[in-house]
């Protein structure tokens, strides 16, 4: 079973994938909670939310998250975090804010860590676009970049 | 979500046709052959839902900034052509040149499109030179939303068609416009429609 999730969404699942595609300079934020097997996943947009509760927001979208596995019996102690995006895709960069991708990464381990949520691996950065394929499961998060390379992280 | 009334797409449609159309006559005079594009289809699509109408599919287009002369920044035009070889093989007459071929055209549409804004909406806006983007679509227009700041939910996309003798190729418009300038563009389809 596969579950898609939209940009600026999040989403938690006790079995199948969690599939997010066309994750460009955003941030693919899993979370895996080890004891229930679940996870949620989310693809934000931008730093901060100041306040507004949306996934569109790495903030909101780590909180949302966790309140989500919380919801299905999870408990804090037992996530782990896995995040991967953050690409620079243009050529030339008179188009791209560079600070959003590298801003989204640094609130997203700031808030992790203030949750205590430890990121155990990353895949950011590059030039290609990602989709990405999270077995909740297993906690197993498969990379796959518009160009074809495949990476499990 | 935004549902728009079959008379607003049928505006915004009639937007996109008066752009391809001003696009078609540039491509037509420099080329001194006859060259046709038209709008079939016009859709409005939440940013979270773009994933249900594209593959992941790499493809070809260039990105413009859209300024607005009054208030700045007001948007982004990403134009994408999945079949970019075919595009030059009749338009040139010749695939390795694929790249520059689609940044000609890239500009020729987006400053045509602006033309059209211009005409129809009373807008004055100054395209950008364009950027080459060459990722899945999602990823580009991902990246450009993630552009304008706060708020930006919906994407407007023209499907277009370029014609030329008996051939046609398929070119997507992709408007993705900052909150204010679409609140705008639906207040006036509101007036037009």
């Amino acid at each position: 079973m596969e579950i898609i999730v939209g940009i600026g969404e999040s989403k938690v699942s006790k079995s199948g994938v969690l599939k997010t595609v066309g994750l460009g300079s955003c941030l693919g934020i899993a979370i895996y909670e080890m004891k229930l097997r679940a996870g949620a996943l989310a693809h934000a947009m931008l730093p901060k939310s100041n306040g507004v509760k949306s996934a569109k927001y790495v903030d909101s979208a780590i909180e949302i998250s966790i309140e989500a596995l919380e919801n299905l019996g999870g408990d804090k102690r037992n996530m782990v975090a896995k995040i991967a995006g953050g690409a620079q895709i243009f050529k030339h960069m008179t188009l791209e804010n560079l600070m959003i991708g590298e801003r989204n990464l640094e609130v997203a381990k700031e808030i992790l860590k203030e949750q205590g949520i430890r990121i155990i691996s990353e895949d950011t950065g590059g030039s290609s676009g990602r989709t990405l394929y999270f077995f909740v499961n297993d906690g197993r998060l498969l990379v796959k970049y518009s160009n074809g390379n495949e990476l499990w992280i | 979500m935004v549902d728009l009334k079959f008379e607003e797409l049928d505006a915004l449609r009639e937007l996109g046709n008066i752009g391809v159309a001003h696009a078609a006559t540039s491509l037509s005079t420099m080329l001194g052959r006859l060259v046709e594009m038209n709008v079939p289809n016009v859709l409005v699509v939440g940013i979270s839902e773009l994933h249900k109408y594209f593959e992941d599919q790499v493809v070809v287009g260039v990105v413009t900034a859209l300024e607005d002369v009054e208030n700045g920044r007001t948007g982004y035009l990403y134009i994408s052509f999945p079949e970019a070889k075919k595009i030059a093989r009749l338009i040139i007459d010749d695939e390795s040149l694929a790249d520059s071929t689609i940044m000609e055209l890239g500009n020729i549409l987006s400053s045509a499109f602006c033309n059209a804004v211009a005409e129809m909406l009373g807008i004055m806006l100054i395209p950008s030179p364009p950027s080459l983007a060459e990722d899945t679509s999602i990823a580009i227009i991902e990246v450009i939303a993630a552009q304008i700041a706060e708020k930006s939910d919906n994407v407007i996309i023209f499907e277009t068609e370029l014609k030329e003798s008996e051939d046609a190729v398929r070119i997507f418009i992709f408007l993705v416009p900052d909150e204010k300038f679409f609140d705008y563009i639906l207040k006036m389809l509101g007036m037009l429609g």
